[in-house]
């Protein structure tokens, strides 16, 4: 071959890979487009929306019987407080005095609503650790837990009864048991009422 | 304008012009250290056996017999001396690697140069595998001998404006550091070069216009 033979030829391969080269460039920039396009249009697609929704509706309704177990809250109230915790998706928390201090207040009440609450037997077993060690506020705090999840059982009424008694409120302790006697009236409850009357 | 460069790349064995490089060296060096009978020097084609063997030959003349067309009848003047050299094994009838053989056991040392595939299955045979054969292979130039390489011969010639590392990049993604193949692309890129100085073309170095004629060229 020539060297105008080889140099023409040089140019027409030269010229066709940078065609190519375009080409797959434009390719590449197309598939790029329509998958943004398509994930784009799928995102709002009235479809997907519902989906969604419906997801979030299924979230919540299962997570109902779990948090619900035998507290006695309105369902409409945590369905309410699930939705939003679900839909709003955590705004930034700010750490104050005043956060904290509510913390402490509603500490109970904030333990009780968690999902990671341990259930009823496992709460007696640790109010009566508790007040086995002698830390009276933390046996009548698990006494609590135990109690929002079983009222009709004595054991939490008990520990919680002995544990006031214990840190000297003996009339709150009474009229705890008087209470709890009322419903279900039990000798056991009886002597205990007798004997912190002494 | 350009011959005397053009002429360093031309296909021919010279055992004078010897560039050094550490394969080379260290193949050269185990076939003058073994003390098997029976050497099989493997490679690919162009991977400098046959180089391998004329500097072998013109270093040691009286040590080695070089027989460089085995095909040919075998005179006592091939056999004069107790190592002898055989490029091109591959071509040698199977009466005549029987003949090399009984050779090795009256105590000569016979090295055969083979292309390295053909050369694994003449090794294979019972005659050959059954006794201690010393297998040598001849690897391809690496990039960085490819490119101390042919700068040299540039720099020999005081020329080294016309190639650079780019374009020597993409001369050894063609040839794969294959010695022969090297050469003889870089001789048909200066031949192409020196055909435009003589016109007074554009290309004024192996530049990537260059490099891509010579492949077509070469059937690249």
């Amino acid at each position: 071959m020539t060297f105008y033979e080889l140099e023409r030829l040089c140019k027409k391969r030269r010229l066709k890979r940078t065609l190519l080269r375009i080409l797959f460039l434009f390719f590449c920039i197309g598939v790029g487009i329509g998958s943004y396009v398509f994930f784009d249009k799928s995102d709002k697609n009235p479809a997907m929306v519902k989906y969604q929704k419906t997801k979030i509706e299924t979230k919540s309704s299962t997570l109902i019987p779990i948090v619900d177990l035998n507290i006695t809250v309105d369902k409409k109230v945590v369905k309410k407080e699930h939705n939003k915790t679900e839909v709003k998706k955590q705004k930034p928390v700010k750490i104050s005095k005043k956060n904290i201090k509510e913390d402490i207040k509603h500490e109970n009440k904030k333990i009780l609503s968690t999902r990671v609450m341990p259930p009823y037997e496992n709460c007696i077993a640790i109010a009566e650790e508790y007040y086995k060690r002698g830390d009276y506020k933390e046996a009548i705090k698990w006494a609590k837990n135990a109690n929002i999840q079983n009222k009709e059982d004595k054991r939490s009424w008990i520990i919680t009864a002995k544990s006031l008694y214990a840190l000297g409120k003996k009339e709150k302790a009474v009229k705890i048991l008087r209470l709890y006697n009322r419903y279900y009236p039990s000798l056991e409850i009886e002597t205990l009422i007798k004997e912190m009357q002494k | 304008m350009l011959s005397d460069l053009i002429n360093e790349f031309k296909d021919v064995i010279n055992p004078k012009d010897v560039f050094n490089y550490f394969e080379f060296d260290v193949a050269k060096e185990e076939i003058i250290s073994s003390k098997s009978n029976i050497i099989f020097l493997l490679g690919d084609p162009g991977s400098g056996k046959s180089f391998m063997f004329s500097y072998i030959k013109y270093n040691y003349p009286k040590k080695y017999s070089l027989i460089s067309t085995p095909y040919k009848k075998i005179t006592s003047s091939d056999l004069a001396y107790k190592k002898i050299l055989i490029d091109e094994a591959q071509l040698l009838s199977k009466e005549k690697l029987e003949y090399f053989r009984i050779l090795s056991d009256r105590g000569y040392q016979i090295i055969f140069a083979m292309h390295k595939e053909e050369g694994e299955k003449i090794a294979a045979f019972p005659q050959f595998n059954s006794r201690y054969i010393h297998k040598i292979y001849m690897p391809n130039l690496s990039f960085s001998e490819f490119e101390k390489f042919v700068m040299s011969k540039f720099i020999k010639h005081n020329r080294y404006e016309l190639v650079n590392k780019k374009s020597l990049k993409k001369i050894y993604k063609y040839t794969k550091g294959n010695f022969r193949l090297s050469k003889k692309f870089i001789f048909t890129a200066l031949s192409l070069l020196n055909f435009s100085f003589e016109h007074s073309l554009k290309y004024k170095k192996i530049d990537s216009c260059i490099i891509e004629m010579s492949a077509i060229e070469l059937g690249f």
